[in-house]
């Protein structure tokens, strides 16, 4: 195993990772705003992929399809709120589960009736062919661009939600929604619009993802097992422990199949099983431990 | 009371009669294609009674009960394979094995809540799912484990059971969820049954009355994982194959479903749904691809407007419910 092939794969599992974190932050705010633990987020990630497929396919506008693309789930995505999510608020959590698992379903089968079974090709722009020299390693252009894009999307939520008081307002809810209630904010309207905004982000990762990965039916199940562990990781309902969480997971992932193929997730998942036992707050402490 | 048990002892009695005479009229009355998906849906009643033992009674909605499922199909089919081919001694062995694993995932498992508890569990579930796909020879990997085969039992005087006889495979299903609805029934009516939903309904209710609330998840947890792995080994028999689809987590998905769908905490309501739900995934799929879809309309409705299911609607007719 040369330098060479350790340092690519920590690349390579540092853009899954980076996929991972931008799915990974809505998962973990809808939940620490909402108590909504959203199966059908992956879906959404799937959707964004599925919508870039045919918009590219369409127009070869690929930069236009990384806006027009979340657009559209994002308008999914507010009428999945307000339509459904909405009706459930404030009761038992499990019922959460059970709505966002029946969307889930729902979403998976209606993109295979539209589209097919089959794998849809998401052609990465031509412009970002080929690779450029990264730390002494050839490194494909576009997996690059993929890190540079997340890193800078997570990087302007990051800042909207720190430094504006739009973010101000969300990270009170997350703290007590009652109270921001109770100050005049309607806090309703947060719900939609933070619920829309994460459905966006998971877009825009399905997006960046189609080049790289297939762009098929189970891709938004195959992911959200791998986001909730990320979120959980880094402790439900924190921006900052999502972010960790999900760089740490697809990094673990891929390094973890240099050192034990095959096993490398078994691996994870048993050592997140003991974090969660030891830390139900998470590595980075969650809003609040088992409730 | 009375009243309100009638529809249930008459349902108990009507479709257990029903199955009994149903292998009299395979190949005349339906194909015995027909028989066959009974036998699955029977065998998949078996590990439903298990999960509203645990989700309905209980209180805790596990997301990772198809790895029980999958560890008792695969405990049978290895016993099968490189032990002996006899097959009560799959079907005690895949059950043991299962005993065991959730006696662990159990005991690690209850110490979250809510929420925490079904991401815990399905964790531990991916888990499973990993090793058995990346499991090499042992396990056969992603193409699962082929050709079990089952001696047949010789029963003096009476002739020999071969167990790949589907009239046989059925009636053995059928037997083997008589006694574990008769099981079932009899721990959710007994006074285990009862610190069961006290858990449920209020947990530091029943932590100040004074009961052991881990011991008493523990114990939930043990037994729907054993129901599971029962059917899961009875699974691997009548199929005679297994493969990792058994432990993935959109299987613990549908027992979920399934169970919502039918009437969680009912133990009948849990068979309704997958009953509902098996037939007409066959009977739809010839038709629609997607028939999960129909599913997830129709799952989404009762979440909303009848979380008591098909028999809450069955029970509590909606429109004689006064407000």
């Amino acid at each position: 195993m040369t330098v060479e092939a350790i340092l690519t794969q920590l690349l390579n599992g540092l853009t899954i990772g980076a996929i991972l974190m931008l799915i990974a932050m809505g998962l973990t705010i809808i939940f620490g705003l909402m108590d909504v633990v959203n199966f059908a987020h992956g879906a959404m990630y799937m959707l964004g992929a599925y919508f870039a497929a045919t918009l590219v396919a369409r127009t070869g506008q690929f930069w236009l399809t990384l806006i027009l693309a979340p657009l559209g789930v994002g308008i999914l995505g507010f009428l999945l709120e307000r339509v459904l999510i909405r009706r459930l608020y404030g009761r038992d959590p499990l019922l959460q589960v059970l709505l966002t698992f029946g969307v889930a379903v729902v979403l998976r089968e209606g993109v295979e009736i539209l589209w097919g079974p089959n794998v849809q090709t998401l052609l990465p722009p031509s412009a970002l062919a080929g690779s450029i020299d990264l730390l002494g390693i050839q490194y494909p252009t576009y997996r690059v661009t993929v890190l540079v894009a997340a890193f800078g999307i997570a990087g302007a939520t990051w800042f909207v939600l720190s430094r504006t008081n739009i973010g101000l307002i969300v990270r009170s809810g997350v703290h007590d929604r009652d109270m921001v209630d109770a100050l005049g904010i309607d806090v309703r309207r947060v719900f939609t619009g933070v619920f829309v905004a994460g459905s966006m982000l998971a877009a825009v990762a399905g997006v960046l993802v189609g080049p790289l990965r297939s762009v098929q039916p189970d891709m938004g199940n195959d992911v959200i097992v791998d986001a909730f562990i990320a979120v959980i990781v880094g402790g439900l309902g924190t921006v900052g422990g999502a972010v960790c969480g999900a760089l740490l997971v697809g990094i673990a992932e891929l390094l973890g199949a240099l050192v034990i193929p095959g096993m490398a997730k078994a691996a994870i998942y048993i050592a997140v099983a003991i974090i969660m036992m030891l830390r139900p707050a998470g590595l980075f402490g969650g809003r609040r431990a088992a409730t | 009371m009375t009243q309100r048990l009638a529809p249930r002892a008459i349902l108990e009695i009507v479709t257990v009669s029903v199955l009994l005479v149903l292998p009299l009229g395979s190949d005349r009355l339906f194909d015995s294609y027909y028989l066959d998906l009974a036998s699955r849906i029977i065998i998949t009643w078996i590990a439903l009674l298990g999960f509203d033992i645990l989700a309905g009674y209980t209180g805790l909605v596990s997301l990772g009960h198809a790895m029980f499922f999958g560890l008792g199909a695969y405990g049978a089919a290895l016993t099968l394979l490189h032990v002996s081919s006899s097959l009560p001694l799959a079907l005690l062995a895949g059950t043991v094995a299962t005993t065991a694993a959730a006696a662990i995932v159990g005991y690690l498992s209850i110490r979250t809540q809510g929420v925490y508890f079904i991401l815990l569990t399905l964790v531990f579930a991916e888990f499973g799912y990993e090793v058995v796909f990346n499991g090499g020879e042992i396990t056969g990997g992603q193409n699962g484990l082929a050709s079990l085969s089952t001696t047949p039992v010789k029963l003096p005087g009476l002739g020999t059971l071969d167990w790949s006889d589907p009239t046989v495979a059925f009636y053995l299903a059928l037997v083997a969820f008589v006694i574990a609805y008769i099981t079932a029934r009899w721990i959710v009516g007994s006074g285990f049954g009862s610190t069961l939903a006290a858990v449920r309904d209020n947990q530091d209710r029943a932590t100040y009355l004074g009961y052991d609330v881990a011991a008493i998840k523990r114990r939930a947890f043990v037994i729907s994982g054993t129901f599971a792995g029962f059917a899961g080994a009875l699974w691997a028999q009548h199929e005679s194959y297994v493969s990792p689809q058994l432990l993935h987590w959109t299987l613990s998905g549908q027992f979920i479903i399934m169970t919502w769908l039918g009437g969680v905490g009912t133990l009948v309501g849990p068979l309704i749904g997958g009953a509902v739900l098996m037939y007409f995934a066959e009977f739809l799929s010839s038709i629609l691809k997607n028939w999960l879809i129909i599913f997830g309309l129709l799952y989404i409705f009762v979440v909303l407007y009848a979380p008591q299911g098909l028999w809450g609607i069955v029970m509590y007719p909606p429109w004689k419910r006064s407000r």
